[in-house]
């Protein structure tokens, strides 16, 4: 509350209406966000739903039927698997690289730089095309399997870990605190152990937890690698398209959807929490931008 | 690959040299990052490169059949042209409800400004199948504003989800919040005394926005721009969700193409490749434009 | 280092070879008859693709061939993996074509006009079982690898309550779906990549005076259609109950386990025929030729659609099966119960689809009907 609402002392009517306007807007926007997650949480409760604005009746059924599908409930863990498995391998290969990129080689930032774009400026289903091009060429039999699925995710979400974790190294002046350890004579894995990683978990978390949402919701690499690995997406899709299934699957994908969206959430209040209500990296380039605003 | 070790090779051609060979330097320097680089390089580039490749390789070497093929068929035609005014339209929407928004989100209080981007975060990843679920759940023949604005008396009927408006409706919901949480940076950029300067010298609100506002942040809404439409041609879960899987006569678009030949035809990679090197040269022009822009605005602060 | 790297390499891309010769390789003998004892090991785990429990009553089916040749049920989820359940014959035989190396299904249903194209692609095997010496030339592969195993006629059914709501008719024709009144109500799959859609356009080709040759007045209809089409799913069951997409079209056997199931649900539907006509369109089962961990259990089944008691497990649920339909076998009257009546199926016509390329329909749907002016 800064430069545009300071005191315009000449004109407090115009003032208020602004105010208002703008609450109006805000008020219509939250809404509009928040519409899918209630009609998506009515739809898991409602029982016969005619012509209202509301069910006519409600159900529990609906819950206890998903959660008691095996298929639907294997979806979930598979996809908890994969997602966890993509953050921890995402931390496993940026943290060095970005740490390295930072203390010993600089010319690793702007090929790490490129490599960052690419997700961005490939469609997922392009690069889901080409991984299944080269895959079949060099290691057919890592096609359609769990492994090179969570690869594949691994790639086009290290951005995410790389941008969240080089951020927080820079805030956290690794460059110093590397100096300092070597000056104690202590090797670079102590040091990555010992002095980086606890001053740069906020970064982690973020890249972690950025790695997992979009490992859990990426839905075209697993539909075109991960032939046969059913991620919630996928059975999501099958339920949402299938000609053949039984009435009340729209039910079940009512309680997973929202499942996703509140873990989602829980997810993204915890990164908005660890950054002080800064925004996070998406993009390549913002952080020029973010840099200048400090500057 | 070398066979013999590097390392003597080293003291062979300087043998003189200190301690470390060539090839522990060339470990020191690289090793660290070598794992990332493999997924980069593996998963990443090789991939891209194929398919350029393979979009232009035929039984007689290189060739412009596939391309010729992709671009003679009337639907292709129809998919790349939809895929763009759709990526353009979606843009522009989440530019002129975005650019505002993140504007007023940035002034503020740091409590309010945490809940919005939490929000805006969810929505921001929540796109895919489940989104196109929720906008059944929403906007369906049997959605709830449908079924509510119908039993209210309104004889409101609901875009068919696989409809232009339909989908441009549902990557908007994903679309606008990702513009703010882009541009919410840039928003820093305007200095408070700036404002304060402008009003000293009695600027009314609208020329310090026509005369200074504006200029200083159009290269950055209009990056945020390119970003959404790059994101938007590229967007294949949502578009699946709500008009793919098959229907007779579902919206042409270049992702949906692609998604279909691979689910469908054995013999069609050759044409796919041409339809994702159509995609990935649209989407490097913009992201390079944007990396231009950005360059070039930030010269100036 | 580098040595250690480089060997480091090497031995991974040995170690990556010899698990692919384990999957791909140690490929059996399809030609051979099929060992009971290996088919019976063999069902204790296998995948199939498009083969929902109800479709054309495969459930029943698996369960009982299993019973009769190895004593137990193996249409449950324990054994059987009943993949791709909404799985379009094109992305079927992608599928199999995909996954050479890791294959995920050992037998799959596909419409006969896609028989073609499956040996094209090279995915089906050179076997055919004893009891495919009933069907004639075209109702199975040259070399083998599939055979055809009942007959689909398409037609629609139509949501009456819903229709009555809105005060429209219910259509009893081709002709009547392409009426303004029924625009966004009509749903369709892809032609070109659905059995279903294709044979549902080449029976409205023939509905208005077309023939295999002569598309131009199927395509005339199809573009009137297509505002009543465009934008609407194929549908399925919630679909069709909640009025998303009332009309929906499909298979006879499909349209009546699709109306009885919500019957129980006091919804009335109607399945129709169409009355300016329509076609005799073969299914088929296709057997994955790189499942070779499965050939025996493969080959046996494949015998099995084709017996006597494997073709009246088909009838029992609505379908009309292929060796009834050439005239080979006689159903009792209690195996009929389920079928529409005879008068409605009298302007259905028997044509020969082996000619029909499928390409070709692709290419009429995608170019001449969807981008032609549309």
């Amino acid at each position: 509350m800064t430069a545009a609402a300071a005191p315009a002392i000449h004109r407090p009517r115009s003032r208020l209406n602004r105010r208002l306007a703008t609450q109006v807007f805000f008020l219509l926007a939250a809404l509009y966000f928040l519409l899918p997650l209630v009609a998506v949480l009515i739809f898991t409760f409602a029982g016969r739903w005619t012509a209202n604005i509301l069910p006519d009746s409600y159900t529990l059924d609906w819950w206890a039927q998903a959660l008691g599908n095996p298929d639907l409930v294997g979806s979930f863990w598979t996809s908890i698997v994969l997602a966890t498995g993509t953050a921890i391998l995402d931390i496993l290969f940026v943290v060095p690289a970005a740490y390295w990129a930072r203390v010993r080689n600089r010319r690793l930032r702007p090929i790490i730089e490129l490599g960052a774009a690419i997700p961005f400026c490939l469609p997922y289903i392009v690069i889901a095309f080409g991984i299944l091009q080269l895959s079949g060429i060099v290691v057919p039999a890592l096609q359609g399997t769990f492994l090179l699925l969570m690869l594949g995710h691994t790639a086009i979400a290290f951005p995410f870990v790389y941008w969240a974790v080089d951020a927080a190294m820079a805030a956290a002046g690794v460059e110093r605190l590397s100096e300092a350890g070597e000056a104690c004579g202590a090797t670079p894995i102590q040091i990555i152990r010992r002095v980086i990683l606890p001053n740069i978990t906020p970064g982690l978390v973020t890249g972690s937890i950025l790695a997992f949402a979009t490992s859990f919701g990426e839905f075209a690499m697993a539909q075109v690698v991960g032939r046969g690995v059913r991620t919630v997406p996928i059975w999501s899709a099958e339920a949402l398209r299938s000609y053949i299934s039984a009435p009340g699957t729209f039910n079940q994908l009512a309680v997973i959807t929202f499942i996703t969206f509140a873990l989602l959430f829980v997810l993204s209040v915890v990164i908005v929490y660890l950054n002080r209500s800064q925004t996070v990296r998406l993009v390549p380039g913002a952080a020029e931008v973010g840099e200048a605003e400090r500057a | 690959m070398a066979t013999t070790a590097p390392a003597e090779a080293g003291t062979i051609t300087a043998p003189a040299r200190p301690r470390r060979s060539v090839g522990q330097r060339w470990v020191a320097l690289w090793l660290p990052a070598l794992p990332l680089l493999v997924i980069i390089g593996a998963l990443l580039l090789a991939p891209a490169l194929l398919l350029i490749v393979q979009s232009f390789s035929g039984n007689s070497g290189l060739t412009l059949d596939l391309w010729a093929r992709v671009l003679g068929s009337a639907l292709n035609r129809e998919a790349i042209v939809t895929s763009v005014v759709l990526g353009v339209t979606c843009a522009t929407i989440a530019t002129i409800i975005g650019a505002p928004m993140a504007w007023l989100i940035s002034r503020m209080f740091p409590r309010s400004r945490a809940g919005w981007l939490a929000l805006l975060n969810v929505a921001a990843n929540f796109g895919g199948i489940g989104l196109a679920f929720a906008y059944i759940a929403v906007l369906g023949t049997q959605g709830m504003i449908t079924l509510g604005l119908q039993g209210a008396g309104l004889g409101f009927v609901p875009p068919r989800p696989s409809s232009f408006i339909g989908l441009t409706a549902a990557y908007s919901y994903t679309n606008v919040p990702l513009f703010v949480l882009l541009t919410i940076p840039a928003m820093g950029i305007l200095r408070a005394e700036w404002w304060e300067a402008a009003q000293t010298a009695s600027a009314t609100r609208w020329q310090f926005w026509r005369m200074i506002g504006i200029p200083v942040l159009t290269p950055f809404i209009a990056g945020g721009w390119l970003l959404i439409f790059t994101w938007s041609i590229g967007i294949y879960g949502i578009a699946y969700g709500l008009a793919g899987g098959g229907g007779a006569a579902a919206i042409a678009l270049i992702t949906l193409q692609i998604g279909n030949i691979l689910g469908t035809d054995v013999f069609g990679a050759g044409r796919a490749a041409v339809l994702a090197v159509l995609l990935m040269a649209m989407a490097t022009a913009s992201l390079v434009i944007y990396r231009r822009l950005l360059r070039r605005a930030l010269r100036w602060l | 280092m580098r040595l250690r790297l480089s060997r480091a390499l090497a031995l991974c891309a040995a170690a990556l070879i010899v698990v692919g010769a384990c999957t791909g390789g140690g490929a059996g003998d399809w030609k051979s008859a099929p060992d009971t004892g290996k088919a019976k090991t063999q069902a204790q785990s296998f995948g199939t693709y498009g083969i929902p429990d109800s479709w054309a009553n495969y459930g029943e089916s698996f369960t009982a061939f299993c019973q009769k040749n190895f004593q137990f049920d193996c249409n449950t989820k324990d054994h059987r993996q009943s993949l791709g359940e909404d799985m379009s014959s094109a992305q079927e035989i992608k599928a199999y074509s995909d996954e050479k190396n890791n294959p995920k299904a050992t037998l799959a249903d596909i419409g006969i006009l896609f028989a073609g194209p499956s040996e094209a692609a090279g995915v089906v095997p050179d076997y055919l079982p004893p009891n495919a010496s009933k069907l004639g030339a075209g109702l199975k592969g040259a070399t083998g690898g599939w055979v055809a195993t009942f007959v689909g006629v398409p037609g629609y059914v139509v949501n009456v309550d819903f229709l009555k709501s809105k005060n429209i008719a219910v259509p009893t024709s081709w002709d009547d779906l392409a009426k303004p009144e029924y625009k966004g109500l009509v749903g369709i799959p892809l032609p070109g990549s659905s059995g279903t859609a294709t044979t549902a356009f080449v029976a409205m080709n023939y509905a208005h005076g077309g023939t295999l040759d002569n598309w131009q007045p199927g395509i005339d209809f199809a573009k009137k259609l297509l505002p009543n089409i465009k934008g609407v799913h194929e549908g399925n069951a919630d679909e069709f109950e909640k009025g998303e997409v009332p009309i929906q079209i499909k298979y006879d056997f499909n349209l009546i386990a699709l109306a009885n199931q919500v019957k129980t649900k006091n919804i009335n539907a109607q399945v129709v025929i169409p009355k300016d006509g329509s076609i005799y369109a073969p299914s088929a089962l296709m057997v994955n030729k790189f499942d070779t961990a499965h050939m025996d259990f493969a080959k046996m089944f494949m015998d099995w659609v084709l017996s006597d008691e494997g073709q009246t497990v088909f009838a029992k649920f609505g379908a009309r099966p292929i060796r009834y339909v050439t005239g080979d076998l006689k159903l009792s009257d209690d195996a009929k119960t389920k079928w529409l009546p005879d008068d409605q199926y009298a302007n259905v016509k028997n044509i020969d689809l082996s000619k029909l390329k499928i390409e070709d329909v692709a290419d009429i749907w995608n170019n001449k009907v969807l981008a032609g002016g549309g």
